[in-house]
């Protein structure tokens, strides 16, 4: 670890961060909603007590923001409640068991609720579904198809089309075969929305278990059910929460950290996001006051709201500071406990068409400070990691997605798979400080390293990008002749099989190159020097004889392995 | 028309910011099951991930067929220009981009 992970290490609390998602998973956090105004009050509380420079709010829709045009519709709940009413009594779920079980922007039913008969229609993903069936003034029952886009198709057929005034569904979205699916996750009950504003109706999520039940008493006759829902549907008013920390020589280059204060109640992997976000300023805040680093060259900022709304009012308002942006680290679910949720953190990378190095930079201090267990034979150096942290491709989960269309590096921290996701059991006692903790020290020490960046890290960065280029190059040669001497005995026609293999690999390592070259040119931002330039230089010829060498190997592996077939 | 992905360079509409959406829910499932056919290791929530590197990679120079080389390495999964095309043809219905013959 260099100086400034050690220091890092140091500082950040995992503990601190996991009490300040603990205090998040207590209200529902929908986009207007009092829970997600009150995580931006705590939040903007934490960040003047830190001290940060600049400390303001984006509104939206604001006219004095210039975000006029971004209304949204806001919702809330205060309960629901789901009952059989006939052939028996019982209650199915609510709002205070399962605060899950509501679809967000249901609308309200009258205080005394509304019953109604339950209809059948198996998935209810498609029309055929619904043929011969009158939903009309109903309760449909949907099972949904396993996607969150299936329990938007079945709302738009069940209500909109047909006419229910109502949808209950066990859809259980995010399988992950085997740890996360109906039959051994039965009584999950995962966060759905109602996908339309048209405010005609309302839904409710059940679990695998009540669904089954419900099927079968709908086997033996009519049933009726009750729902009672208070909840609102209203102009929402939303607001962006930016921190700065100033930079003194290069002020408009950026480093953001971006996360979202929106979510489900209780909602522990969005929590875990604002947690860390809350503990990564003070930690900065807090080296800086110790004098145990400098202040930043360049311009640290904090970005927090409603997931997709917020950063986008905050890009409309400021469209200027999206053109100096280094890299923009956005975290999603970063805080889970990955024994308790069969989880790992993942770095899932910025997407490798917007040149940058910061995915290899990532790459390189996540080695760097998973240091957690002694290896027997030492005393000092902890060698063995115990936090799981993989590395994948760029996927849009989060506000990454939004920053990838402006070409903005954005690498997104989240943990996956997660047998709890998004339900009922997401609790803060499924969050580990000990996964806050490493996922802070990566993004924190990566974000202090650029925000005082000069020659010579520079140099340092464009190093690893290098070396990192050409060792998967040495890989994908490697991996081909392994690819070959399988063709071999496996494929009835081996000499085409590896003209095929080698056509491709080949192609792959072209494609490996231009990127390893393109995130070399990115590091030129962090400094103008002209020898830092002849460097990158040298370093890119580097990268291209490297190219050279491995694709010639692949093709003698082609070569002497035709031999063997002749 | 028919678009030959080999010679059919995809091109950005001038000064017009390409949305950030998940593709139609229905043109998602064509995909995945077309993709599936020739990697089984594709599933329905690939495609939005590839979708926003597919339109990333337009850059006027690139074919079909070289956006799907390019995001097929990223991800370790085999991509046809074919698959690529659905999205692409959708968007150039939509008024979303042009697709230029080389």
């Amino acid at each position: 670890m260099d100086k400034i992970q050690k220091l890092v290490k140091k500082e950040l609390s995992g503990y601190k961060a996991w009490q300040h998602a603990n205090y998040t998973t207590q209200f529902m956090r929908t986009p207007g909603s009092y829970g997600i105004h009150e995580i931006t009050n705590y939040s903007r509380k934490k960040l003047n007590e830190y001290g940060l420079d600049n400390i303001y709010t984006i509104k939206y829709p604001s006219k004095e923001d210039g975000t006029e045009d971004l209304e949204f519709v806001g919702w809330d709940v205060n309960d629901a409640i789901l009952e059989i009413v006939e052939p028996i009594n019982k209650r199915i779920t609510s709002y205070a068991e399962a605060p899950t079980c509501i679809q967000h922007w249901s609308i309200p039913t009258p205080p005394e609720g509304v019953v109604a008969e339950l209809i059948d229609v198996g998935e209810g993903v498609y029309d055929d579904d619904y043929k011969d069936k009158d939903v009309k003034g109903k309760i449909v029952l949907a099972s949904g198809d396993g996607h969150a886009e299936g329990n938007s198709q079945a709302y738009l057929l069940a209500v909109e089309k047909y006419g229910a005034i109502g949808l209950i569904t066990d859809n259980l979205i995010y399988q992950q075969p085997p740890y996360r699916v109906r039959e051994n996750h039965p009584d999950a009950i995962a966060l759905l929305r109602v996908p339309s504003r048209k405010r005609m109706g309302w839904a409710f999520v059940i679990s695998h278990t009540q669904g089954e039940y419900l099927r079968s008493l709908l086997k033996k006759g009519p049933v009726s059910l009750k729902a009672i829902i208070d909840a609102a549907n209203f102009k929402g008013e939303g607001e962006e929460l930016v921190g700065v920390i100033e930079g003194t020589e290069k002020p408009e280059q950026q480093i953001w950290f971006v996360t979202h204060n929106s979510g489900t109640k209780p909602g522990g992997n969005c929590a875990g996001g604002v947690g860390l976000w809350i503990e990564n300023a003070r930690t900065i805040m807090s080296l800086i006051k110790k004098g145990e680093i400098p202040r930043p060259k360049r311009t640290i900022k904090f970005l927090l709201g409603a997931e997709g709304g917020g950063l986008n009012a905050f890009l409309k308002s400021r469209p200027e500071e999206t053109k100096n942006v280094i890299a923009a680290f956005v975290y999603c679910s970063v805080g889970n406990d990955q024994a308790k949720c069969n989880s790992s953190l993942i770095l899932y990378k910025s997407a490798e068409s917007i040149p940058s190095f910061i995915n290899d930079l990532c790459i390189d201090t996540i080695e760097k400070v998973s240091k957690d267990g002694l290896p027997p034979f030492k005393d000092e150096t902890r060698d063995i990691k115990l936090v799981r942290f993989n590395v994948l491709p760029y996927t849009p989960w989060s506000d990454n997605s939004r920053l990838m269309r402006l070409m903005i590096p954005s690498p997104l921290f989240m943990s996956w798979p997660s047998q709890h996701f998004h339900t009922q059991f997401l609790t803060a006692d499924k969050l580990d400080p000990a996964v806050l903790k490493r996922c802070g020290e990566v993004t924190s020490s990566v974000a202090l390293l650029l925000a005082n960046a000069g020659e010579n890290e520079a140099r340092f960065i464009a190093r690893v990008v290098a070396s990192m280029g050409k060792s998967r190059f040495m890989n994908v040669s490697n991996d081909t002749y392994m690819e070959m001497m399988d063709a071999l005995t496996e494929s009835s026609h081996p000499i085409e099989k590896l003209d095929a293999i080698c056509k491709h690999r080949k192609g792959e390592i072209d494609y490996l190159a231009e990127r390893s070259m393109s995130a070399l040119k990115s590091v030129k931002i962090l400094d103008e020097e002209a020898d830092l330039h002849g460097d990158l230089d040298e370093m890119i010829e580097e990268i291209q004889r490297a190219k050279t060498i491995e694709k010639d190997k692949i093709v003698s592996y082609k070569t002497l392995l035709t031999k063997e077939v002749s | 028309m028919a678009y030959d992905v080999k010679k059919t360079v995809p091109q950005k509409m001038p000064g017009k910011e390409l949305p950030v959406a998940r593709p139609d829910f229905f043109l998602r499932w064509e995909m995945c099951n077309k993709m599936k056919e020739v990697d089984p290791d594709v599933n329905f929530y690939s495609i939005r991930p590839l979708s926003h590197e597919f339109v990333n990679f337009i850059d006027g120079k690139r074919t079909i067929d070289e956006i799907a080389s390019s995001v097929g390495y990223e991800y370790g999964v085999k991509i046809k220009g074919e698959h690529v095309l659905l999205l692409f043809k959708y968007m150039h219905d939509n008024g979303l981009l042009r697709l230029q013959q080389k």
